[in-house]
């Protein structure tokens, strides 16, 4: 440790900051002219680190603080810094060390009124420096390595008393001394104090006593109250006895009890099993009853129902077919009949009309002729007439002419319209005989084609068609409705499945968040709405694995949230789904894209021998697709026995490892675990149920889409089939219609043909009419022609008169054959007309009605009839017989619903069974139940009765073993006597202070540890004592020891310096008779001073002289004071670098120790510093070359206008300022 | 300076202003001073001067809380059997 770099301020001539910085370790010299500050760089360090400027008054600090140029300086300021690696230093608590270098630096600022010191840039006392600078074996109170200006001459002539005070100053006995007298007084103090101590401790032995009284007091108390102990101790240990063994038997029955209750209970299990299955069963069965009952038995009874209508309405129409039929039979009995009778009448009235008809026939020619001739008579009386007539009117034969010729003109057109009409008729008749001809044909086609083989074959055909489309239709009718039913039921089954869906996706749902849960449900929306490949989106990874049973908890443990993961094959489909997810904000979801997957392929499992476990991979069953994702999941787990074998595997080998009840040992060595709610709805059984049913669902959906499909395609098909039907029927119709039109037109056609020939007939008589009238005009012409070449003659000729006459006797007699022949042929033809009426008008229309029924009714129809009455009644056996398999049907469902009844009557029974047995078994277990609570409860009081004897006998405390048994012997009555007697006793002693006891025990306890304390302080205080006498006899010694050193070193300095020379230190006791010459080699001083009695701390040594010889070595022992100045600094010197040797101080200022020495001297000081600068700081001031050869470092003082600056200069430098203006001569 | 274990605390109690109290109450003086005997040939007059100090310290501190300690009991059994009084009138 040596100082390292000083700065003042504002110190005498220091005006300005001042910095002398890095001094050499070794030896530092210091030069500059007279009064150029040299001095007062040492005193500003004695100011910092000495005492010599302690308490200064006004004119001390002013004497210290620059005074001169400007006066402005108010305070100066001298900081030492220290350079102390080995923390010798020890700073005071809450002084921080310089951080990055080793340095302390003490700096004292003292102004007019302040003066502080501070360490390390922090205020601290100056006990504080003191302390610290001490701690290093440097006293700032008579400082023997600072040797100031003219110190070393007062040290040559120093008395031996303070040479003596310089030896203790080096040992410290100085310091020792006042610390002892402190030390001392301190003891007297503690002295005191101890006689406090003293007082109180007897005040408190009093105070003990008292307690003990009391303490014996107690001890009698508790003596009694043992007594007391022991007896209620006996009892209640007897009571206790019995008590447990009461116990132990109510816990005897209570293990039958239970044990009884264990098969009974098994049983309740089981029953109860058996209940659950039953009640699931009954469950199934209710449902399917209720399916049954909603759907199939209304269906079944709906398509009996309807069924046995529909066989009602067949029936009814078979009946009213048949009706129809035996009426139609009936009617064509009658027809028949009605046909034969009117057939007889016909053929009879035929017959008769043959008979009456050539009658008839010669009659109407005969009344033809008549008429002939009747009408020729007539007219030719009328022409007569009328030429009488006519003629008569005119007047003139021109007129008659003209008359006539209009006449003859009408009569030629009358005859030309009569040829006309003649050509006419004829063209009519022929038209007319045309059209018959064609009616002919028509009619025969007609005829063919109604009653024709290809019109009856088409009919049938038809027929047959419509059969068969009728029963197609009625087939298909009966598929549609069948769909229908199957449709309703596979309706209400989905139904069931949907809210089955819901409910089990509610249950997935419940066991993973919400945004997840949606986001699952969105992704299987998108992938459908984006049509994604099928192999793109596979579903969550729950979905697509299945684990053993066993294993479920573990993979569900495991796997957690990764279980709704959605795999997809690569990581675009991933990327679109979460485009579309975030549009359509449908919730977070994680991928599994199979392409990006890594897996560390070196997951190596340990040897199998080694320890039970099995790979959790290994017990899940997936699809090799999914390989890597599962295998990324649950690859690293592995299922162990238990958690610790699972902690060490999954350790040695990083992998997470999994007891079958789902407690985990992560790799890091992290538990986890617990319970685990199995009948929780685990996430796997949840996901599988959940796509289990979807995919129920989905089928069923199919084959509902599917079964609607067939409906539509039936209903189409119904729609087609009644298309066709009703082409067929219209077909039908329309041929029927055709044929009816046929007949009709037929009918027409005859009726034409009737009319024809009628017309002919009409024509015929028009023709004959014409005739006739052709022939009257010819006539009348002829007669006119004749007329008009007759004459005019008014008058008749007479032969025309005759003629008239006789034409009119003529006519009057055919007139009355006429009249006969016609009544006759009136008789015959009103006869022949009315058979013809009635036959034509009655019994033909009748017949041909009749026909036509018949024909309408005929076999055709007859026939179709019986086909209708066949087919249904085909069709009735069908509907018959399906009403039978309806009826069955119904009578199955019934008789299902009946067994399912029944078999949820019995099942209701075994239940009821089952739980009666169930409630007997309860009861039992009700009883046992009871008798367990009773004596549970029993046992109950019992314990609690024998905690509360035991917490009494805890309470009773501990009893030696002999008191125990005691009074075994004696009765329970005896012990209760005395017990009494005791407590009687015990109550008579009153206020015993109970805690008596402990109290004193506590403070007994406690005054001993006084006790103890005092002894020790006792024992401490003697030591300190012995430590003090010893410390003493070892300042003795240590002054001894330290002068023998000193002494030493002395010789051996001054050997070096005066090496002819040779000096000797001499230490002087007080009063002990015999002066014991000490010299340096008699180390063993007597310890007989023990004796010595602690006087006071006046040393028992006087002083300290030096014998010395300059130039020989045996003789001429010299004292010191007969001495040279110059010797006598040598001899100084020599003592101070003695000192030094012994007890080295940290630094040396020597301020112009070499002043008064010659040459030789100089250069051996010089020499012996160098030597111990090695490893110790020397700061000198010189005015001789001899100290620059050996020094380090050079600094030199400048003093310009009142202020002193340093600055470093090399060696030569120094030795040239020397050598200019050194004013000795070099000796 | 020898600050070696033992001593450690005694060298503490006489430079420090401030002694734990629970150090000065395990410090056992005897001990330590045979300790400074058997160490003063080796530590200088100086230091074991300050020992001395410090025992001397810890000493008269440990007398001080031994009275207090006394006191203090004193004052306890006193309460007590005003306590006892009361309670037993
Ligand atoms: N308080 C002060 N203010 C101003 N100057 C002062 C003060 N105290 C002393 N001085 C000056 O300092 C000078 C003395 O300095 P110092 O004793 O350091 O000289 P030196 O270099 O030791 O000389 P020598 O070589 O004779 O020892 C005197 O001239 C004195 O005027
Ligand atoms: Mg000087």
């Amino acid at each position: 440790m040596y100082i390292k770099r000083v700065v003042i301020k504002g110190f005498k001539t220091y005006r300005n900051q001042t910095v002398i910085d890095d001094f050499s370790p070794h030896h530092n010299i210091v030069i500059g002219s007279n009064g150029s500050g040299k001095s007062n760089f040492f005193s500003a360090i004695r100011f910092v680190l000495s005492d010599d400027y302690s308490n200064l008054k006004r004119e001390e600090r002013q004497g210290l603080i620059h005074q001169g140029s400007g006066g402005s300086v108010m305070s100066a300021s001298v900081e030492i810094v220290f350079h102390d690696p080995e923390h010798k230093m020890i700073l005071p608590s809450g002084v921080v060390p310089r951080e990055n270098n080793d340095e302390i630096c003490i700096r004292r600022t003292v102004g007019l009124k302040k003066d502080d010191y501070q360490l390390n840039d922090r205020n601290v006392t100056k006990g504080d420096v003191v302390r610290m600078l001490e701690s290093t074996g440097f006293s700032m109170s008579n400082p023997y390595n600072i040797v100031p200006q003219g110190k070393i001459i007062s040290l040559t002539n120093a008395k031996d008393k303070e040479r003596l005070q310089l030896l203790e100053d080096v040992v410290g006995a100085k310091s020792f001394e006042v610390k002892l007298k402190a030390s001392l007084k301190k003891m007297e103090e503690t002295e005191q104090k101890r006689a406090r101590i003293a007082k109180e401790m007897d005040e408190l032995n009093s105070k003990l006593k008292e307690m003990e009284q009391e303490r014996k007091e107690l001890e009698k108390y508790n003596a009694l109250e043992k007594n007391r102990k022991v007896f209620q101790f006996t009892l209640y240990d007897r009571e206790l006895n019995d008590i447990i063994n009461q116990v132990e038997r109510l816990d005897d029955d209570y293990n039958v009890t239970a044990n009884s209750s264990e098969q009974y209970i098994k049983e309740l299990d089981k029953r109860e099993e058996i209940i659950s299955n039953i009640s699931k069963n009954l469950s199934e069965i209710d449902s399917t009853l209720k399916i049954k009952t909603t759907t199939d038995l209304p269906q079944a009874k709906s398509r009996h129902s309807e069924l046995t209508n529909q066989l009602t309405n067949l029936q009814v129409q078979i009946k009213d077919l048949k009706l129809q039929i035996k009426a139609q039979e009936r009617q064509a009995n009658s027809d028949q009949k009605t046909l034969d009778i009117i057939n007889d009448e016909i053929q009879k009235r035929e017959q008769k009309l043959s008979s009456i008809s050539p009658k008839f026939q010669e009659l109407s020619k005969e009344e033809l002729k008549f008429k002939l001739q009747y009408n020729k008579l007539q007219q030719r009386q009328r022409d007569l007439l009328l030429k009488k007539g006519r003629y008569a009117r005119f007047a003139s034969i021109e007129e008659r002419n003209e008359w006539i010729q209009n006449e003859i003109e009408e009569s030629d057109k009358t005859l030309q319209g009569l040829v006309d009409i003649k050509n006419k008729i004829l063209i009519e008749r022929d038209e007319i005989n045309s059209k018959v001809r064609s009616l002919d044909e028509d009619i025969d086609n007609l005829n063919d084609s109604i009653e024709g083989p290809n019109v009856t074959g088409e009919l049938e055909v038809i027929q047959d068609e419509l059969e068969k489309l009728k029963s197609e239709y009625a087939a298909s009718i009966d598929k549609r409705k069948e769909l229908w039913r199957n449709e309703q039921k596979i309706e209400t089954v989905l139904q069931n499945l949907l809210e089955n869906v819901k409910v089990l996706e509610r249950n997935v749902n419940e066991t993973m968040d919400r945004s997840l849960a949606n986001g699952i449900k969105s992704v299987k929306e998108i992938a459908t709405k984006l049509k994604l490949p099928e192999d793109s989106v596979f579903g969550t990874l729950g979905e697509l694995i299945n684990v053993n049973e066993k294993y479920k908890i573990c993979a569900e443990v495991v796997g957690g949230n990764s279980l709704f993961h959605i795999v997809v094959d690569t990581e675009e489909t991933a990327t679109i789904i979460m485009k579309e997810l975030y549009k359509m904000k449908g919730g977070r979801v994680t991928f599994i894209p199979l392409n990006r997957i890594y897996l560390d392929a070196n997951i190596q499992y340990p040897p199998n021998d080694q320890t039970s476990f099995t790979p959790l991979i290994n017990k899940i069953k997936y699809d090799q697709r999914f390989d890597k994702a599962v295998r990324h999941i649950f690859g690293k787990t592995i299922v162990v026995k238990d958690l610790t074998t699972g902690l060490r595997i999954s350790k040695k080998f990083k992998l997470n490892s999994i007891t079958l009840d789902g407690d985990r040992a992560d790799k890091r060595g992290v538990l986890t675990g617990g319970y685990y709610d199995q009948y929780k709805q685990s996430r796997l059984d949840s996901l599988s149920t959940l796509n289990e049913s979807t995919a129920k669902h989905r089928e069923l959906s199919l084959e509902l889409t599917s079964i609607k499909q067939a409906i539509q395609e039936v209903d189409s098909n119904i729609d087609t089939l009644n298309n066709s039907i009703r082409k067929h029927n219209t077909n039908r119709e329309s041929l029927l219609s055709n044929i009816e039109g046929m007949k009709s037109k037929l009918r027409n056609k005859k009726n034409d043909k009737i009319l024809l020939e009628e017309s002919l007939q009409a024509l015929a008589i028009k023709t004959e009419k014409n005739e006739i009238n052709i022939r009257v005009t010819a006539d009348k012409k002829e007669t006119y022609v004749k007329d008009m070449s007759s004459e005019f003659n008014s008058e008749l000729s007479l032969v025309e008169k005759e003629e008239l006459e006789v034409t009119s006797i003529s006519l009057l007699e055919i007139e009355k054959k006429l009249t006969l022949t016609t009544e006759n042929l009136e008789t015959v033809t009103s006869e022949m007309n009315s058979l013809n009426a009635e036959l034509n008008s009655k019994l033909f229309p009748q017949k041909q009605d009749i026909l036509s029924q018949m024909s309408q009714e005929g076999l055709s129809y007859l026939s179709s009839l019986r086909r209708d009455v066949d087919s249904m009644t085909s069709k009735l056996e069908a509907v018959q017989n399906q009403c039978n398999s309806a009826l069955q049907h119904v009578d199955t469902i019934q008789k299902e619903i009946e067994d399912l009844k029944s078999e949820k009557r019995n099942n209701d029974k075994i239940l009821e069974k089952a739980n009666s047995q169930q409630r007997l078994l309860l009861k039992k277990l009700e009883t046992f139940q009871k008798d367990v609570e009773k004596t549970m409860i029993k046992k109950t009081a019992l314990i609690t009765r024998r905690d509360e004897l035991q917490q009494k006998i805890r309470e009773i405390g501990l009893l030696a073993e002999d008191a125990l048994n005691a009074f075994n012997d004696l009765s329970s009555e005896e012990l209760l006597k005395r017990l009494n007697s005791v407590s009687e006793d015990i109550s008579g002693l009153k206020n015993v202070n109970k805690r008596a006891y402990e109290n004193f025990r506590k403070f007994d306890e406690k005054q001993k540890e006084l006790v103890e304390r005092a002894t020790e302080l006792d024992e401490s205080k003697t030591s300190i004592q012995d430590l003090i006498t010893r410390l003493r006899q070892q300042k003795v010694t240590a002054v001894d020891s330290t002068f023998l050193k000193v002494a030493e070193n002395f010789e051996t300095v001054f050997e070096k310096l005066v090496p002819i020379g040779k000096a000797k230190l001499i230490i002087h006791r007080v009063d002990n008779n015999a002066r014991m010459e000490t010299n340096s080699n008699d180390d063993d001083v007597d310890m007989d001073q023990e004796d010595e009695v602690i006087n006071n701390n006046e040393s028992i040594y006087t002083g300290v002289s030096i014998s010395v010889s300059f130039n020989s070595k045996e003789n001429e022992q010299l004292h010191v004071e007969q001495l040279s100045g110059g010797q006598k600094t040598v001899c100084a010197i020599a003592l101070i670098l003695a000192i030094q040797m012994v007890d080295p101080a940290p630094f040396y200022l020597f301020d112009e120790i070499d002043a008064a020495l010659d040459k030789q001297y100089r250069t051996a000081v010089a020499n012996i510093i160098k030597q111990l600068s090695v490893n110790a700081q020397f700061i000198c001031t010189t005015f001789r070359t001899d100290m620059l050869q050996v020094a380090d470092r050079f600094f030199r003082v400048k003093y310009e206008n009142k202020i002193s600056t340093v600055i470093e200069v090399d060696k030569q430098d120094a030795i040239n300022f020397i050598k200019g203006n050194n004013k000795y001569a070099e000796v | 300076a020898s600050n070696n274990g033992p001593l450690v605390q005694i060298w503490l109690a006489a430079n420090m202003a401030t002694i734990p109290k629970n150090s000065i109450i395990q410090t056992n003086i005897a001990e330590s001073a045979k300790e400074i005997t058997n160490e003063s040939n080796q530590i200088t007059l100086r230091t074991s001067g300050d020992l001395l100090q410090g025992i001397v310290r810890v000493y008269s501190k440990q007398a001080g809380f031994l009275l207090n300690d006394i006191k203090d009991t004193l004052t306890k059994i006193s309460s007590l059997f005003k306590l006892n009084q009361k309670l037993n009138v």
